[in-house]
């Protein structure tokens, strides 16, 4: 490795540890709670059924650390060194990074261009044994995995490299008819794993393979015609300068906040939450539901209105179809006692995941909600998935010794509380009249504070002129979709 | 004699190969799935089970009453397939009497034998079709129609919502288990009913003007030339307390029948009136169209007073008429009930139902049992061997009308699982045995969907999928017309 590619590797390192830890660690923490990585082979199996699986299940696995921010910066540090060091060009890290501005585009899509990537070069000098490692290698990676087949064709012309690529295609077509046939044509051209929702790619991410193609064919001619260590630095700086200043145009500002907002809530830090909002609030009833709810527990409740309202449903948000929109309102109705409404929305929520992926923050959610409520069988269910994972194992663990143990759950302090709140009587949940449920959870237990306190929240909404209140309708979180 | 020869032939055997002690328990093997007392016919798959204290070990020893042996060691009961089938077919109409012992380390315990009945009556269907979905609320992801053979372990998706992003899949019918006639719904932006017949499929739109919605629940009249459905405005409500988690309910319904070779709606007065008719089914002849009917009451707000009644029509497949004079063969409402779902059948002989404390979605009410009618006298009983204390429903006969299957809860309450079980002269049933899996406790512990709607299927169900989403998504649906009789 020359100099210039060490410093380069340093610069790019720091620049994208910088940017995940400091800047934007609420992208790690969406990616690592709308997934569940479980360490078995099992599951690895059912990965390898589809094209791309293997990469997805690599990025799963380096994922799942994103739970501790540090962590997921340096797994991001290093997927970033990585496609450096593999595409020889430092355009790429810094395109992959822009190009996560939108959230919804999985870190599998990085690890898949980093395998192709290291792949490019042994493959292409791997004379016929192309034929069968190129096919393999869209199997494993997916459609970037053709960028292998493109290159060889590129840099050695030789009539193995056209029979790789022909092979590769007649791969995919068979497959589709064959293995493939539950999934869309989309998505195995476009790649089944690389976006959340839409197989079809943005502009970023389809031409990100066309500049690695270019990079790592250009980085062979350049070779013979090397520029100065300084210049190559020197290029890299400015393309992380470029990349810094232009990051704002690919990173939504809402959804940015949004993101931040959902890390908080998540981490009951709600003076965080506040001061986010007072930074930059989305006019969403998420956002408003998430300031509300931190107000509210921070005991600030009577500054509601100096923050976007959305009315009613800016408090406790009703049931919308995303992945995201009714976060705050789960919170809140665990706190409230609401448990079958907790469970409701946290079910709701991680089956609006995407990707037909589950959720390890909402299994955790689901499993305390079951163990208050006495479903031990269904909180047995998702405790043993937990206990298959490395973050959640140890929550899991301890969490088992809760079934059937109605002496622990009693001297639980928050589990114990939530039996004595929540209804005891089991009628209609009416999400219309949330301010009638809340009176009638206080009415019940008064010592459900909270319940009071939405409640007047409610009522002080209610009375603020409409000039003031969002007409806006609650609708889907249409910026993660 | 012969039974403690073989006792002791096999303590003998397992001295020789362990030379560990054998304490004897006088308990039944914890075992999951609970195979003890079940009846099963010959050529299912091998009832695999687990202890439920998982332990190093278990040694299984089945013997057939008839002779015939089979012996299997490792983490779990887990019998081959041949072997299996071959036992059961030398044991028709006997008992398999099983042995099970664990390994505690030091010792092997050994439980009491158990026994399974193997049925006289056949099950040569093909296996089974059901809906796999996560048991939520308003929002699905994968969810999907599979098909499983019966007589080993091989699911196959017949159609997943993968290929049809956004949509969701279900309420698969095919006509007295024979898939030559099968359909199911697409619900989504591009909805619809695939309408499979002879191998041609057919995308129909069946929304007709003036009608509530789409047809939901349909059922094959058994000549294949009719269909009958209902249309159903569908809500649901979730509740607070701990026992119940959703309530479905219809804000209206009506049953209808589709005339499958011209795609013809037909509607009847007598069974689109301002009550709630729906759950339509043919009898076995063809000549009686059963359905349920609830009076018309404010939901959510009284839902527990949503209580439907079962019903019979005369129907004349010539004319396609039917008749004016209703006949309640099950006044619910008057026992505080509500009675739903009924599966006439396919020999004419019975009638099974559901019976709930209210309600037309019995899935969702833990109460909900299977109750059987015997057609020749009327008379009506539950199925108690069948029943638990969690809800039982979504049941559906076998070819021959021997066995049966159906949706339960039990365990969970919140996942359910496909038990089969059969009827005997009397309507008696026996005791159900979960669909056997080649490792019950770790499939069953670990799945995160419930199985639904499921139903025999006779043969392999044959769909083309790939052609589906051109279908679908192309808009290329045949628009159904309509036929309003007076």
């Amino acid at each position: 490795m020359t100099k210039a590619k060490i410093y380069n590797s340093i610069l790019i390192a720091a620049a994208t540890f910088a940017f995940w830890y400091a800047l934007y660690p609420q992208g790690l923490n969406y990616h690592e709670e709308y997934q569940f990585f479980v360490g078995s082979w099992s599951y690895l199996a059912e990965k390898l059924t589809l094209p791309g699986g293997f990469a997805d299940w690599i990025a799963e696995f380096l994922v799942q650390f994103f739970a501790l921010p540090v962590l997921g910066a340096l797994v991001m540090t290093l997927i970033s060194a990585l496609l450096y060091v593999f595409s020889s060009s430092c355009l790429i890290p810094i395109l992959v990074i822009l190009s996560m501005g939108d959230c919804n585009l999985m870190p599998t899509y990085g690890v898949s261009l980093a395998i192709v990537l290291a792949l490019c070069k042994p493959i292409s000098k791997s004379k016929g044994f192309k034929i069968i490692l190129t096919p393999v290698l869209w199997w494993f990676a997916g459609p970037l995995g053709l960028i292998a087949a493109i290159y060889s064709i590129v840099v050695n012309k030789s009539k193995y490299d056209i029979i790789a690529l022909l092979t590769t295609i007649a791969a995919i077509v068979a497959a589709r008819y064959t293995l493939l046939v539950q999934q869309p044509t989309e998505a195995i051209c476009y790649g089944i794993f690389y976006h959340r929702y839409f197989p079809k790619p943005e502009i970023l991410p389809a031409i990100i393979p066309l500049v690695a193609l270019g990079g790592i064919v250009l980085s062979d001619v350049f070779k013979k015609h090397d520029f100065k260590p300084y210049v190559k630095v020197s290029f890299c700086i400015l393309v992380i300068g470029l990349g810094y200043l232009s990051h704002s145009r690919f990173y939504n500002k809402d959804m940015w906040s949004q993101l931040a907002q959902d890390l908080n809530v998540r981490n009951e830090n709600w003076t965080k939450v506040i001061a986010e909002a007072e930074k930059h609030q989305a006019r969403t009833p998420f956002s408003a539901s998430c300031v509300n709810l931190a107000l509210i527990m921070n005991g600030e409740a009577d500054k509601m209105m100096e923050f976007y309202q959305f009315g009613g449903d800016g408090l406790l948000v009703p049931a919308v179809r995303d992945n995201l929109t009714n976060m705050a309102t789960a919170e809140a109705f665990w706190r409230l006692g609401f448990i079958n409404s907790c469970f409701k929305l946290c079910f709701d929520m991680q089956e609006a995941g995407g990707q037909y992926k589950k959720s390890v923050r909402h299994t955790k959610r689901m499993a305390e909600c079951c163990i208050v409520n006495g479903w031990y069988q269904v909180a047995e269910k998702y405790i043993n998935m937990l206990e298959k994972t490395a973050m959640y194992r140890s929550w899991a663990k301890e969490a088992r010794t809760y079934l059937h143990n109605e002496d622990k759950i009693s001297g639980n302090p928050v589990y114990n509380y939530l039996r004595a709140v929540r209804p005891d009587k089991s009628i209609i949940f009416n999400e219309i009249e949330m301010d009638k449920m809340l009176a009638l959870a206080y009415h019940q237990n008064n010592s459900n504070l909270l319940a009071a306190l939405y409640y007047k929240a409610y009522t002080d909404i209610a009375k603020v002129s409409q000039a003031n209140i969002s007409t806006g309708e609650s609708g889907q979180n249409n910026l993660l979709q | 004699m012969k039974k403690y020869i073989f006792h002791i032939a096999m303590l003998l055997a397992l001295l020789c190969s362990c030379k560990r002690e054998t304490v004897m328990i006088n308990e039944l093997p914890p075992i999951f799935p609970d195979y003890i007392g079940v009846t099963v016919p010959v050529g299912i798959a091998p009832l695999n089970f687990n202890l439920t204290n998982n332990p190093k070990s278990v040694f299984v020893q089945i013997k057939g009453e008839n002779g015939d042996a089979l012996t299997v060691k490792g983490s779990h009961a887990d019998f081959p397939i041949r072997r299996w089938h071959k036992l059961l077919e030398s044991n028709k109409g006997g008992k398999l009497y099983i042995t099970v012992l664990e390994d505690d380390g030091d010792k092997w315990l050994q439980y009491k034998d158990f026994i399974i009945f193997v049925s006289e009556e056949a099950l040569d269907d093909y296996g089974i079709t059901y809906r796999k979905m996560a048991p939520g609320y308003l929002t699905y992801s994968k969810l999907g129609i599979y098909q499983r053979n019966i007589h080993n372990f091989d699911e196959d998706a017949i159609v997943e919502s993968t290929l049809l992003p956004g949509h969701c899949v279900g309420c698969h019918t095919a006509n007295q288990t024979d898939p030559e006639h099968f359909m199911f719904h697409i619900r989504g932006k591009h909805g619809g009913t695939v309408e499979q017949v002879g191998g041609k499929s057919l995308y129909l739109n069946t929304k007709a003007e003036g009608q509530l919605g789409s047809v939901v629940y349909t059922y094959w009249h058994p000549s294949s030339n009719y269909y009958a459905c209902s249309t159903n405005i569908i809500r649901q409500c979730f509740w607070t307390g701990n026992d119940n988690r959703i309530e479905v309910f219809d804000e209206a319904s009506d049953v209808m029948i589709m005339n499958a070779r011209t795609h013809e709606l037909i509607t009847y007065p007598q069974l689109s009136t301002s009550k709630r008719e729906t759950y339509p089914a043919f009898s076995a002849d063809g000549k009686t169209l059963y359905f349920c009917v609830a009076d018309d009451c404010p939901a959510p707000a009284e839902a527990e007073k949503i209580k439907y009644n079962l019903c019979a029509v005369a129907f004349d497949e010539n004319t396609g008429e039917v008749g004016q004079a209703i006949d309640t063969l099950i006044n619910a409402k008057e026992e505080l009930k509500s009675v739903t779902m009924p599966r006439p059948s396919y020999d004419g002989r019975w009638l099974m139902y559901c019976k709930s404390d209210f309600s037309c979605f019995p899935i969702n009410r833990p109460e909900a049992d299977l109750w059987i009618m015997d057609l020749v006298n009327g008379e009506t009983w539950p199925l108690t061997e069948a029943n638990s204390v969690q809800s039982e429903s979504f049941h559906n006969w076998s070819s021959n009308s021997k066995w049966f299957l159906f949706s339960s809860r039990r365990g969970d309450g919140v996942y359910g699982k496909t038990y089969i079980a059969c009827i005997d002269e009397d309507g008696k049933s026996s005791k159900p045995f979960l669909l056997p899996q080649k490792n019950p406790l770790k499939y069953y512990s670990e799945i995160l969907y419930a199985f639904n709607v499921p139903d025999f299927t006779k043969k392999k169900v044959k769909f083309n999928a790939l052609s589906l989403p051109d279908q679908v998504f192309g808009d290329e649906q045949v628009k159904v017309s309509l036929k309003n009789t007076k």
